[in-house]
């Protein structure tokens, strides 16, 4: 039987992989929609908060087609098989998609707040555009990156119907924290749907917790503008 | 000033939409009957639904899911005129607790088990359950086997089956996909080539060009008790829809369905 301990466990685990995944295209994406002026930004801005509006259950659907055999990644069109659907990985894909969008808004707004001329004075320093980057805009990032990651993480633990569309709930292997406590629910097993109830409340609590003590210090050190 | 219209006009919007639905949240009721059914009813119901509100000045509305759902529904606030369950647990459930009328309660309709795939799958039919569980599925989708009765039912007919040193339900333990009502598992079945699933016969009938039998258990019964709930013993459509789902049209359209009508309201 498989025990609340290993459910939470394997929760945070998918959420933290999650957002490693998309740590760097975040990034990079929130990055260029901060700084950088082109053509279809607003669509690229558009199409990266998708997920966010639309209801979870459409995405997971959509998921559904494009990891079915005949869907775009599927294994009639690669010609091998990713092997995603009703396996962990898709609770990963599901869980970096729909926290996607608010990682990429929140680490957006810490690009924002770095004072563009900070960067401009690392080049004249004769730095290179990534060294600039690198040491200058990231840096200057960082807390609102953590927050980013954070409500991303926390986006992702309470993931459910993306989730049980393409990763499905089967205990012990795709069951996630909320997954498991639509099924105590629908058993009626109110014993084990408190408990994870109170995980999942403590849980959350942790990361509201520490994401607005991060951003509290960063409005008290002023984030070096004036 | 541009930043305030947009705020008042949101509120405006918002507000115009709360006052409509009040005004519509319940239009009808008088003349609605709310019918809780197990999901497996959902196609042969809803036909048996229009042709009632075609014949009537009524209307009906369905809940459908499994049926342990329903039966949690109904007995933490009664919202419904009707329950039809897949089985005599939930039924027996919602009825110790006073909340529907145990006089109306009768056997409607039976049915039985199915193993299918879908029809891309490369298995063919199999004449017992062990051919069955030697099949190299990587996924075997059943509802939940502790709520859901198609996955009790389904749970029960693979225990009974000895394989080795103990049954088919262990043995297959590893490739179980639970989910939550009995359309959710054969979505999930037909979806995807590498799974088996375990559905109703009626399931099958229903989507029979997208799947293929593997194998189908001829002396399983599942049955689907009915009974008015206390607000429903109160309603004129709902008493109507009650009589109706057991008049001879409708038993013909769940004749239709596959599923095989329980002797007692046959032989009224």
């Amino acid at each position: 039987m498989e025990t609340i301990y290993e459910t939470v466990v394997r929760t945070i685990g998918w959420a933290s992989f999650s957002i490693g995944l998309i740590c760097v295209p975040g990034v990079a994406i929130a990055y260029l929609l901060s700084r950088k002026e082109f053509a279809g930004k607003h669509v690229l801005s558009a199409l990266t908060t998708l997920p966010l509006v639309l209801p979870p259950t459409a995405v997971g659907y959509l998921l559904l087609k494009v990891f079915a055999d005949y869907g775009l990644l599927g294994p009639d069109t690669l010609g091998f098989d990713l092997r995603v659907l009703l396996t962990w990985k898709a609770v990963v894909v599901a869980c970096s998609v729909m926290a996607f969008p608010i990682f990429v808004r929140t680490a957006k707004l810490a690009f924002d707040e770095v004072d563009p001329r900070l960067e401009d004075m690392g080049r004249t320093l004769g730095m290179s555009g990534w060294r600039v980057f690198y040491s200058v805009t990231l840096p200057l990032a960082a807390r609102g990156l953590v927050a980013a990651m954070l409500l991303g993480f926390a986006r992702s633990m309470g993931e459910f119907g993306a989730t049980v569309i393409i990763a499905g709930n089967i205990p012990g292997k795709t069951q996630t924290l909320a997954s498991a406590i639509f099924t105590a629910q629908q058993r009626g097993d109110d014993a084990s749907a408190t408990t994870l109830l109170w995980v999942a409340l403590l849980v959350g609590f942790g990361i509201v917790y520490a994401t607005e003590r991060l951003s509290l210090r960063r409005v008290n050190t002023g984030g070096g503008r004036a | 000033m541009v930043a305030n219209r947009g705020i008042v006009g949101f509120v405006a919007v918002t507000m115009l939409g709360a006052v409509l639905t009040g005004c519509f949240w319940n239009r009808g009721s008088e003349k609605e009957v709310v019918v809780f059914a197990a999901s497996s009813l959902n196609g042969s119901l809803q036909e048996i639904g229009r042709l009632f509100e075609a014949a009537t000045e009524y209307r009906v509305a369905f809940n459908f899911a499994g049926s342990n759902v329903l039966a949690r529904q109904l007995v933490a606030s009664v919202e419904a005129d009707i329950y039809i369950s897949a089985d005599d647990q939930w039924m027996d459930f919602v009825e110790e607790s006073g909340e529907v009328h145990s006089e109306t309660r009768r056997d409607l309709l039976e049915n039985t088990l199915v193993a299918l795939c879908a029809a891309e799958a490369t298995w063919g039919p199999v004449s017992n359950v062990s051919e069955l569980a030697e099949l190299d599925f990587r996924v075997l989708c059943v509802s939940d086997p502790v709520a859901v009765p198609a996955g009790r039912y389904a749970r029960q007919w693979l225990s009974n089956v000895g394989m080795g040193q103990t049954n088919a339900w262990a043995a297959l333990a590893e490739r179980l996909s639970p989910s939550s009502d009995v359309k959710a598992t054969l979505a999930q079945t037909l979806s995807r080539r590498d799974a088996v699933g375990i559905v109703y016969w009626t399931d099958y009938l229903e989507r029979k060009n997208e799947a293929r039998l593997l194998l189908k258990n001829d002396e399983f019964e599942a049955r689907y008790p009915i009974a008015l709930t206390r607000s429903g013993m109160e309603k004129q459509p709902a008493g109507a829809f009650f009589r109706f789902v057991q008049s001879d049209a409708a038993l013909e359209i769940f004749r239709n369905y596959g599923f095989a009508i329980a002797s007692m309201v046959e032989s009224e």
